[in-house]
């Protein structure tokens, strides 16, 4: 240990290349987990902080809440499906809003208040009334874009406005920033920002329901779509994972972040290589005057330890000073839990690579040290 | 008392056509508080001997005996707690650890023998004062001259309080002036601490510090008063 950390502290020049190798690589991983979470809440909040366990879509609405069309009356029939506890119904409006002379993607999310579907994470205000009409919750990110309690919000293509009576946090759909209005809302702004739809008659886009205690969620689901015939229904994490784009991005990003672990592990297996070629002969002499292979391979794993320790801790730094820097439209989330994950990560990762220089180490021959061949 | 007991042995390097025959019937004795220079040309089986005695190479056949100790049948691992705790090296050239202080080069044996930290640091103190390095004890090999760094590695191979002190080669890196203080030094701590010791050189003017000379000529021991 003594000679591990003596090493460490007077060839510093070489540990910090490496720690700042690591750290790179590090921030690297950070800044695309921090993305990828950003990306994931951003995309997903409308539906993960529901209260419903299942969605009901249209066959031919392939899981989006967009394409999917239902007759509102279809309610009653899922409602009435044993094993389903109670039933709501979504429709969603992508409309555009003026504010400060910009313009803000909004999606305006129709429910029922009370049923399933309504978002779950009130942050202040009141809730929305059953049928009330012109009023509605907006998301956290609407404060950014100016919006704050008692303001009203009129959608490009309306002439009415929705007064924001309370607001809710994490309820974003496909990072677009929402509004949450009850459904006779929404329908009255539908027929106006989308003409097109008058005459559709009652038609929601899905219809998310609970299920009683003691059934499992699939066993209903199956009930509902052979009850009603030309529905799909999935859970609400299905529903998640199905939204336009976001099973793509977790992967794309997951397989980015995997390669570079490997690579993490790759430098540091290349770095030790190298340092124990270049103290073979050093090595030699330890081993010549009693140092067991334990002792050396345990000074290898802590030097790992250090520099992937030290090399995280800089990354990570690097990587909040990033965030400061960054617009407030980049969807970056760091998450502890996310930067818990990369540390362990990091260090098993500097642990394999160190181990590759085990065996090298294990073979060199100790009698080499005599004769001056070391 | 017997020391190291060298007996009958013989090493073989490589297998048929190609092998070597390093060492052939070597028999060897050593008394404590003996210093004994082992003297002969390159590659006339002087390193492997030392080797041998070292429990760094297995003889092909033959026994050692350290003290009451006999090297045959030891695993690796019995080897090397016994090159640790048993055995004090002086390589050729320096061959110091070189991120550490002298002090350190001497205490890095209290991780790597069993004998107790408090009690290494207290011999490598004064060690490094018999050897005349207190001065110097917080350099770095890099910042001590040759003769001083040869001191360290002697300080280094005492620290343990070995049974046995094994030398390869001490002057080869130094010129003849350095090389006699430092074979000096050495004889004076091996005869002080009462300890065996064995000195490999090709180089005669040294042999005047030890108490014995065995010459060695391909891998025969040629013994001499």
């Amino acid at each position: 240990m003594q000679l591990a950390l003596a090493e460490i502290r007077r060839r510093r020049g070489r540990w910090a290349s490496i720690t700042g190798a690591v750290a790179f690589i590090v921030f690297l991983v950070l800044v695309l987990a921090a993305l990828a979470d950003g990306l994931f809440i951003g995309s997903t909040g409308a539906l993960r902080n529901s209260d419903a366990d299942a969605l009901v879509y249209s066959v031919d609405g392939r899981r989006s809440l967009v394409r999917s069309q239902l007759p509102l009356a279809m309610r009653a029939d899922v409602a009435a499906v044993p094993g389903v506890a109670d039933a709501g119904a979504l429709g969603v409006l992508l409309a555009t809003a003026t504010s400060a002379d910009e313009a803000i993607d909004i999606a305006v999310i129709g429910h029922l208040p009370g049923h399933p579907g309504e978002p779950t994470r009130r942050s202040s205000g009141r809730p929305l009334g059953s049928g009330e009409r012109f009023v509605g919750l907006a998301d956290e990110s609407l404060r950014d874009e100016g919006v704050a309690l008692g303001d009203s919000v009129l959608l490009t293509g309306s002439s009415q406005p929705i007064e924001v009576v309370g607001f809710v946090s994490d309820s974003q759909y496909l990072l677009a920033d929402t509004l949450w209005v009850t459904l006779e809302t929404w329908q009255a702004l539908r027929s106006e920002v989308r003409p097109e739809t008058i005459g559709r008659g009652d038609v929601v886009q899905a219809i998310p329901f609970t299920v009683t205690d003691g059934v499992t969620v699939a066993t209903v689901g199956s009930a509902v779509d052979a009850a009603l015939g030309n529905t799909e229904t999935v859970t609400t994490d299905e529903a998640i994972l199905s939204l336009p784009g976001v099973e793509q991005q977790a992967s794309t990003f997951t397989a980015i972040i995997a390669v570079s672990f490997v690579v993490v592990a790759i430098v540091i297996a290349l770095f030790f290589a190298l340092i124990t070629l270049e103290k073979r002969g050093q090595l030699a002499i330890l081993k010549a005057i009693g140092s067991s292979n334990i002792l050396l391979l345990r000074g290898v794993l802590l030097q790992a330890l250090i520099a992937t320790v030290a090399g995280y801790g800089l990354g990570f730094v690097l990587s909040r000073l990033l965030a400061f820097v960054l617009p407030a439209a980049v969807p970056v989330e760091f998450l502890p839990r996310t930067a818990l994950t990369l540390f362990v990560a990091t260090i098993v990762m500097g642990a394999l690579g160190a181990v590759f220089s085990f065996r090298r180490i294990v073979r060199i021959d100790p009698a080499s040290a005599l004769g001056g061949e070391a | 008392m017997t020391a190291i007991n060298v007996d009958d042995v013989t090493k073989i390097y490589g297998e048929g056509h190609t092998a070597v025959r390093a060492l052939r019937d070597a028999s060897l004795e050593l008394r404590d508080n003996e210093f004994l220079a082992l003297l002969g040309p390159s590659g006339s089986g002087k390193t492997t001997l030392l080797s041998v005695i070292g429990g760094l190479l297995a003889p092909t056949s033959g026994r050692v005996t350290i003290g009451d100790t006999a090297l045959a049948g030891m695993s690796k691992k019995e080897q090397t707690r016994f090159r640790a705790n048993r055995v004090g090296f002086v390589f050729q050239g320096f061959n110091l650890v070189p991120f550490l202080t002298a002090r350190e080069n001497m205490t890095v044996m209290g991780s790597i023998s069993d004998a107790p930290r408090s009690e290494i640091e207290a011999r490598a103190d004064q060690l490094l004062d018999e050897l005349g390095l207190t001065d110097r004890k917080n350099n770095l090999p890099e910042q001590l001259s040759g003769g001083e760094r040869q001191r360290v590695a002697i300080g280094r191979a005492l620290v343990t309080d070995p049974d046995l002190i094994l030398v390869d080669e001490p002057t080869a890196s130094l010129d003849t002036e350095l090389g006699t203080q430092v074979v000096r030094l050495l004889a004076t701590e091996i005869k002080t601490r009462g300890k065996a010791g064995i000195m490999v050189t090709h180089d005669l003017r040294m042999v005047e510090y030890t108490d014995r000379t065995v010459r060695i000529l391909d891998g025969e021991l040629l013994d001499e008063a």
